[in-house]
């Protein structure tokens, strides 16, 4: 009985190691493609929810441009958190931490952005907004190689 | 004076030194893209860094790039086409005109002994000629940008100039204004046409910006406002946009922004 049990144990160890060695098997272009069906609809989402917010900061509609942001930021987050669960190919591990990272920064900026623009604070949206579009710049030129398209941030999609 | 006042003037020049660093560092930051292999990099600036708010002032403005593949000599470009300003943003009445083929074949220096009076820009090209893949010659090259017309419409004659090895190229940009989108310039140039076959574009630097009188009034070549709403003073805005079309493929568009303050 013991050693059946032994056995099953071994069984699945070995499957699970397979398993594990098989997710990190996976080749970039492999990754890409995983990554780039997740961001698809929701870059297109993102793209929707922030349409007009140029105007509307222009026009001292604070409060509709924080909403919207918040929307983006919403998206932005699911998104991350989901391409995350993604496993990474070996060779590409590091590259793509120093990425997260810098996609982190960039919540993090969007999130004082949103937040300056709640309160009014004008100074501090100015430079939380030329942060978060600089943010996004630097993260992309990190994955530059992986040739990115919708995982990859476009200020276009904020005007 | 004191140690401890020099060490203090000291750590105040160094801090002053690391400010301007973090500034350079900042502004010499490029937007990349990559896409089937190639990779194309823009970035671009102006001067003086900040303008009014509702009323054009003359600019000068500077745009760089860079184009390279994973492996071997960036691919051959068929198109670029660079887009920024505002509208009304480029003046070019009263601006000599230089014709296209005063410049043909000719040195720098011959192209500013003909055509000086329609200078309107400056800087670099590099450029790469393959006939070897393994050992491309490179071509550094000195750029001229002279102020012309083709079929009555507006254009910037980019003339560039190498002395060794020789070679002399002269790049046509054909200037747009639309009606329609974030940009009132469009510069666009069929630069496959005009390069050939083999010389590759590897990177350049262009800076325009002319001011000059015509009719008895100051004008500029290049203006520019920051029309942002009164209670801001600064904000990341949409600053100019490059589009490299390589042929056979890919088309690479790389939009940038930059920081719009508002001079008072």
């Amino acid at each position: 009985m013991a050693k059946r049990v032994a056995a099953a144990l071994c069984l699945v160890l070995v499957l699970a190691v397979g398993a594990a060695a098989g997710a990190a098997e996976l080749s970039r272009a492999e990754y890409v493609t995983q990554l780039e069906k997740i961001c698809k609809p929701r870059s297109l989402a993102t793209t929707r929810a922030v349409r007009g917010t140029r105007a509307d900061v222009q026009s001292e509609r604070f409060a509709v441009a924080a909403a919207k942001f918040a929307k983006a930021r919403r998206i932005f987050v699911g998104t991350l958190s989901s391409i995350k669960k993604v496993p990474r190919p070996a060779a590409d591990r590091a590259t793509l931490s120093r990425w997260f990272a810098a996609l982190e920064r960039e919540t993090a900026y969007l999130d004082r952005s949103i937040a300056a623009l709640r309160a009014g604070d004008l100074p501090r949206f100015q430079s939380a907004s030329a942060q978060f579009f600089r943010q996004g710049s630097k993260s992309n030129n990190i994955v530059i190689s992986f040739e990115f398209d919708y995982c990859a941030f476009k200020s276009s999609r904020y005007e | 004076m004191t140690a401890a006042t020099v060490r203090r003037a000291c750590l105040a020049l160094a801090l002053a030194g690391l400010a301007v660093a973090a500034s350079i560092a900042v502004s010499a930051h490029a937007e990349q893209s990559a896409r089937g292999g190639v990779r194309a990099a823009f970035r671009g600036s102006f001067a003086p860094s900040s303008i009014p708010r509702h009323r054009l002032a003359p600019i000068s403005l500077t745009l760089e790039g860079s184009a390279g593949s994973k492996a071997g000599p960036p691919p051959r470009l068929r198109q670029i086409t660079f887009a920024f300003g505002a509208r009304g943003g480029l003046e070019t009445a009263g601006l000599p005109v230089c014709p296209r083929a005063q410049l043909r074949n000719a040195t720098s220096r011959q192209a500013l002994a003909r055509c000086g009076d329609a200078l309107v820009g400056h800087g670099e090209i590099t450029a790469e000629v393959p006939f070897n893949p393994t050992e491309p010659i490179a071509v550094e090259a000195k750029v001229l940008v002279f102020n012309g017309r083709q079929k009555g419409r507006p254009a910037a004659w980019v003339h560039a100039y190498s002395a060794t090895p020789p070679a002399s190229f002269l790049l046509p940009f054909y200037l747009e204004h639309p009606a329609k989108g974030t940009y009132g310039v469009l510069m666009r140039s069929p630069v496959g046409q005009s390069l050939g076959r083999w010389p590759r574009l590897r990177s350049f630097r262009i800076t325009l910006g002319r001011r000059y009188r015509a009719a008895g009034e100051a004008r500029s070549y290049l203006s520019a406002h920051c029309p942002l709403a009164p209670r801001f003073n600064r904000l990341s805005v949409p600053f100019a946009r490059a589009t490299y079309e390589f042929a056979p493929h890919p088309t690479i568009v790389q939009p940038i922004r930059r920081l719009c303050a508002v001079r008072e």
